[in-house]
């Protein structure tokens, strides 16, 4: 293995640093026209009327389109807007600056309802429906269920219960959503700041009543996603219908403020729990409900769901009930941020723990301890089999490597110095990779190869990653593949970068790829040479004579041997497990409550790390999103239903200056998975891991000022912190 | 109005509405290197240098910069070069939404003579990344500044 | 701009053209002083003359300590190449860095209108939120006061280059332990820039020490009437104001 494992730096960076990546606003086509959406200043309210009279005699304006279009337009259905930001009209001009002005003259007449803005008033019987044609607001509940929890709850020697709340998070994405479309005639191709362009392709071909054969749907570089942008969006299906209705290119991207509302969020989750363990800290049964404050329409399937099903975590919990509710609001629909569910689950878990260990008087390790899985594979009590691994051992080893017990020591020593400092840890399993994955490869006539994956890396450096993959495989050098991804162009089907599956799912799909080409180019050696050669470094050879890679293609093409030069692999993968623990270290000043994130540190069995330069960035990255949710941030809305938190100005996304520093560990003997690339995946993990991480340190920062002090919601904010103090 | 800008060396003589923003009109002149990332001027995705210093190209009309001498990301030099050889091997950039903005920035902080990681993360602090978690980046432009 | 009511003046915009974008602020004619080249003076003599048009970064190095401490915690530094100090004294934001320093130096603001030149003294020209003295087609021109021979600014904000929750600008005397004189300036403690008279007056003449300074923090969070929105309870920017004054007096 030549590339697997080594630090090598991005590909894609040759792009990004010069400034000549692509994003979707600097796609220009001649012609272009720029879309722009009219959108509810109320959070529930009846359409009556859209009024584009004035609008339309505007010097510069071409087409304006709202509810009366009719179908694939599908403004304000049921008549009505159901949060604030939903669009209820759009217009078409010549020029982004006449657009804004135009937008204004759009005349909507509103009959504001009432909205419904939490989940306790969405769940009271006479609450207003968001959706009318539910009965009530619940739009999903299931019950997940394994053991006797009941039985299991009455044989406890202790039983807490307790309640958390996780807070409404922004995604933001650096790049805010938008689309391009352009139809010439012939084939309607859509650039879209997108993680799912053949999900895009489906949709506006089924929307549009065209073959998906003509339509092409390709990402563009894009600007972070963070599971923000692996919906197909009514804009992009508005926008693409507006170009080929029109004829002319058009252009829509989301202003900052427009894409806070008109972009999903993500967290929200509540669970009400229920634990009973024994008097020596072996937890028996968790139940309990866990609520996601949905919004305004159910786009984010099955993220109480993970939340539940993933709930008991590295822990040995035989016996469970959990409850998963999905409740509409009046509010930006929710969907999957950074983790979807597992940082929840992770978050809820790793605090039962604690508050468990608070009642026991035991300490937060060995109760931990005493609770992990031993034995893997192992199915938990919600049918989750996690695949392979070694939790105890982890655990210590990585408490071992984070310093936890020198870093607490350390902090007492600062509080004898006036300093009050906190230190947290949190172990997690997580769930990554599912669904099945494409990849296209080719042998080009002079040795080098072009990989086409349907992967749609926002920022990860998969294009490295699956070159030092497919090149470790081909036994050839990194510089000769090159590596395309998120067009429909190149593959047919794909599912796309999220859920920490790509270097699994992609990656694999890779690799099989590459195994098949091999295999086709040995037959047309084998063809060649008149025997079965031996293949090493790019060349056949056997009896005494060889032959390269370029000279069996070009022999194929000559017509002396056959030989498929393009291989597609699709490859269905299965759900695997990475863990680890993390460590948070915080400063906390007793008197304002500001916490100060210190030290982060990480400690994680993701199998094999392909690139550990791109996997520490993945980690710190997502450690401090995570950091962000526990100390920062959250999506405010007032009784209106008004975002206040509108924008970055108020929305507390960190800047350098909050940052903590990092040091990333990765275990030094690692589970691989059952995948081809034995990866587990590690996009995701750090986000998962930091939040309870750095609210147990928070919490022991507060102790030392307030025995027994406990944080029942996340963001803990220092008005929060100064407040439990007093 | 007609105002003139000199963009990374290059003169540009231009009409443009008053109320265009100056991130609108580099873009417009090929700097696509220049982003928009919010309307509040807080993600400094859109940072440029002129007249020496850094400035949020998407908080300023252009015609109240006529004669103005910028430099954008496009820009290259031994300083940027440096730069960019840091960012790539302290892989400083993942998604490359900010990385305009760091390195405009970063050349600043560079040619000024920053003296601290302090002062490299206070001057960093103008540019909102929500992918790398920063270090990278502080790490990149503290190689490149000799700290 | 005395003509015209759609008319505003533009120096750095790094307040204004936010307004612009978000359409919360709407203008026929915008007039660009940026480039008025005599309200761009800065000079340090017995009495420091900052012009309007002083951009917040060129204070960062000023020769007066009180100063530079106030202009590093200015928005961000790409804000601070632009922003003017006059333009932050016009806006008059309710948390503006700049007002509440000019309160704490008792400054003299300078203004220039059709009517000609006047003189404004800081505690008359600060009247509301966004509210100023200044007439139609005014400007301030430039501020004036003596560099303190202590001060210190201590700023409470979520983000390190937010606005803030709340902070204390001090300027002060202080003679043989003694404070000769204070002016105590808050952000956060109402619904614009104030001073905390009754601060100044328990500090007047006292000995600076830990027990009277502790006292100043307790008078402040009484005299405190602050604001409550979705950044901070009323409650928590008095329990802010007080140790801002606590830390700020520890630094004179």
């Amino acid at each position: 293995m030549k590339y697997v494992g080594r630090p090598i730096p991005r590909v894609e960076d040759e792009l990004i640093l010069r400034g000549k990546a692509t994003y979707v606003d600097d796609v220009e086509l001649p012609g272009m026209l720029y879309a722009g959406f009219v959108r509810s200043p109320y959070a529930h309210a009846r359409v009556l009327k859209v009024d584009f009279s004035d609008v339309l005699k505007t010097p510069g304006v071409v087409a304006a389109f709202g509810p009366g279009d009719g179908e694939p337009f599908s403004f304000a259905p049921g008549g009505k807007v159901r949060y604030q930001g939903e669009a209820v009209a759009m217009v078409v001009a010549r020029d982004r600056y006449v657009l804004y002005d135009a937008l204004e003259k759009v005349a909507v007449d509103y009959e504001p309802l009432p909205a419904v803005l939490d989940i306790n008033d969405a769940l009271r019987p006479d609450a207003p429906l968001v959706d009318e044609s539910l009965g009530n607001n619940v739009v999903h509940d299931k019950v997940y269920e394994g053991g006797d929890p009941d039985r299991a709850l009455k044989e406890a020697d202790v039983v807490v219960e307790g309640r958390f709340v996780v807070q409404r998070i922004i995604p933001s994405a650096m790049e805010p959503r938008g689309v391009v479309a352009a139809y010439d005639g012939d084939v309607l191709t859509i650039w879209s700041s997108t993680q799912v362009p053949f999900d895009v392709r489906k949709e506006v071909a089924k929307a549009l009543g065209l073959p998906l054969s003509r339509l092409r749907a390709t990402q563009p570089f894009v600007g972070g996603a963070f599971g923000s942008k692996l919906l197909v969006y009514p804009e992009e299906v508005w926008v693409a219908t507006a170009a080929y209705r029109l004829k002319a290119p058009v252009k829509w991207v989301a202003t900052r403020g427009e894409d806070f509302k008109a972009t999903t969020h993500g967290r929200a989750l509540t669970l009400e729990y229920k634990v009973g363990a024994s008097r020596d800290g072996r937890i028996l049964a968790v139940t309990g409900t866990v609520y996601a404050d949905a919004g305004a329409y159910y786009w984010g399937e099955g993220l109480a769901d993970t939340a539940a099903q993933m709930l008991p975590g590295p822990y040995d919990i035989r016996h469970g009930r959990l409850r998963a509710v999905a409740v509409l609001t009046n509010k930006t629909p929710l969907s999957a941020y950074r983790g979807a569910g597992r940082p929840e689950a992770t978050l809820f878990i790793e605090r039962i723990m604690d508050h468990m260990a608070d009642v026991l008087g035991m300490d937060r390790v060995e109760i931990r301890r005493r609770n992990l899985i031993r034995q893997l594979p192992y199915r938990n009590v919600f049918g989750i089999t996690y695949d392979t691994g070694d939790y105890p051992t982890a655990f210590e080893r990585g408490l071992e490597r984070l310093g936890y017990r020198d870093l607490k020591r350390w902090a007492d020593e600062e509080a004898k110095r006036g300093r009050i400092i906190g230190v947290g840890f949190s172990v997690y399993v997580e769930i990554t990779t599912f669904g099945y994955e494409t990849a296209v490869l080719r042998a080009e006539r002079d040795g080098s190869f072009t990989l086409y994956t349907a992967l749609t890396p926002h920022g990860q450096g998969l294009a490295t990653a699956l070159a030092q993959v497919v090149a470790d495989e081909l036994e050839v050098p990194m510089e000769s593949i090159k590596v395309y991804w998120g067009d429909t162009a190149y593959i047919g089907d794909g599912i796309g970068t999220m859920g920490s599956r790509s270097i699994t799912a992609g990656g694999s799909a890779a690799v099989l790829a590459a195994r098949r080409l091999k295999q086709e180019l040995a037959r047309a050696a084998e063809a060649l040479l008149g025997c079965r050669p031996e293949y090493r470094e790019g060349v056949f050879q056997c009896g005494g004579r060889s032959v390269s890679i370029a000279e069996v293609v070009k022999a194929v093409y000559r017509g002396k041997a056959e030989a498929q030069l393009t291989v597609e692999a699709i490859y269905h993968t299965e759900p695997t497990f990475p863990f680890g623990v993390h460590l948070a270290v915080v400063e906390l000043d007793p008197e304002t409550g500001f916490v100060k994130p210190l030290l982060y540190k990480s400690y994680d069995d993701v199998g094999v790390v392909v690139n550990p330069l791109l996997a520490a960035g993945q980690v710190m990255g997502g450690a401090l999103q995570g950091i962000a949710q526990a100390l920062y941030e959250e999506a405010i809305y007032d009784e209106a239903g008004n975002l206040v938190t509108s924008n970055l100005a108020f929305y507390y996304v960190p800047t350098a200056a909050e940052a903590p520093r990092y040091e990333v560990y990765f275990a030094e003997e690692p589970h691989p998975s059952k995948h081809p690339t034995g990866t587990k995946g590690v996009g995701e993990a750090a986000t998962i891991a930091s939040t309870p991480a750095v609210i147990m340190a928070v919490e022991d920062a507060m102790r030392r000022l307030k025995p027994g002090v406990r944080i029942d919601k996340t963001p803990i904010t220092p008005e929060d912190v100064w407040r439990l103090l007093r | 109005m007609k105002i003139a800008l000199r963009v990374n060396g290059v003169l540009h003589e231009v009409d443009v509405e008053p109320r265009k923003l100056l991130v609108h009109v580099l873009r417009e002149l090929g700097y696509k290197s220049v982003r928009v990332g919010c309307d509040t001027a807080t993600c400094g995705a859109c940072t440029v240098l002129m007249d020496g210093r850094p400035v949020k190209s998407c908080n300023v009309l252009a015609v109240q910069v006529d004669g103005a001498e910028i430099y954008t990301a496009d820009y290259s030099d031994e300083v940027m070069e440096k730069l960019r050889g840091a960012f790539k091997r302290h892989h400083a950039a993942q998604c490359g939404f900010c990385t305009s903005g760091m390195l405009t920035t970063a050349y600043y902080l560079v040619r000024r003579g920053v003296k601290s990681e302090e002062e490299v993360v206070e001057g960093l602090s103008g540019v909102l990344c929500r992918c790398t978690g920063y270090q990278n980046i502080i790490n990149a432009v503290k190689e490149v500044a000799g700290l | 701009m005395s003509r015209r009511e759609d008319a505003a003046p533009l120096a750095g915009g790094q307040s204004l053209i936010p307004m612009l974008k978000l359409r919360v602020a709407s203008y026929g004619v915008l007039v660009d002083i940026g480039r008025v080249r005599e309200l761009r003076y800065l000079r340090y003599g017995d009495v420091a003359e900052v012009g309007a048009l002083v951009r917040h970064y060129e204070l960062e190095e000023s020769p007066c300590g009180f100063l530079r401490g106030v202009a590093v915690r200015i928005g961000d530094p790409q804000v601070r190449s632009l922003g003017t100090v006059g333009g932050s004294l016009a806006h008059a934001d309710p948390f503006g860095d700049w007002p509440a320093a000019m309160l704490a130096l008792g400054a003299v603001v300078k203004t220039a209108g059709p009517n000609g030149a006047r003189e404004v003294a800081i505690d008359e020209f600060v009247k509301g939120p966004y509210q100023t003295a200044l007439e139609r087609g005014e400007l301030v021109a430039g501020l004036e006061f003596r560099c303190p021979p202590r001060g210190a600014y201590v700023k409470f904000a979520r983000r390190h280059n937010d606005f803030a929750l709340a902070a204390i600008a001090v300027a002060a005397e202080v003679k043989e332990g003694h404070v000769s004189w204070a002016r105590v300036a808050a952000l956060g403690a109402a619904d614009r820039p104030v001073r905390l008279r009754k601060v100044e007056a328990l500090l007047t003449g006292a000995p600076l020490t830990a027990d009277v300074i502790a006292s100043a923090a307790e008078v402040a969070a009484r005299e405190a009437q602050p604001p409550a929105d979705f950044k901070a309870s009323a409650e928590y920017r008095r329990a802010l104001l007080s140790v801002a004054v606590k830390r700020a007096l520890g630094r004179l």
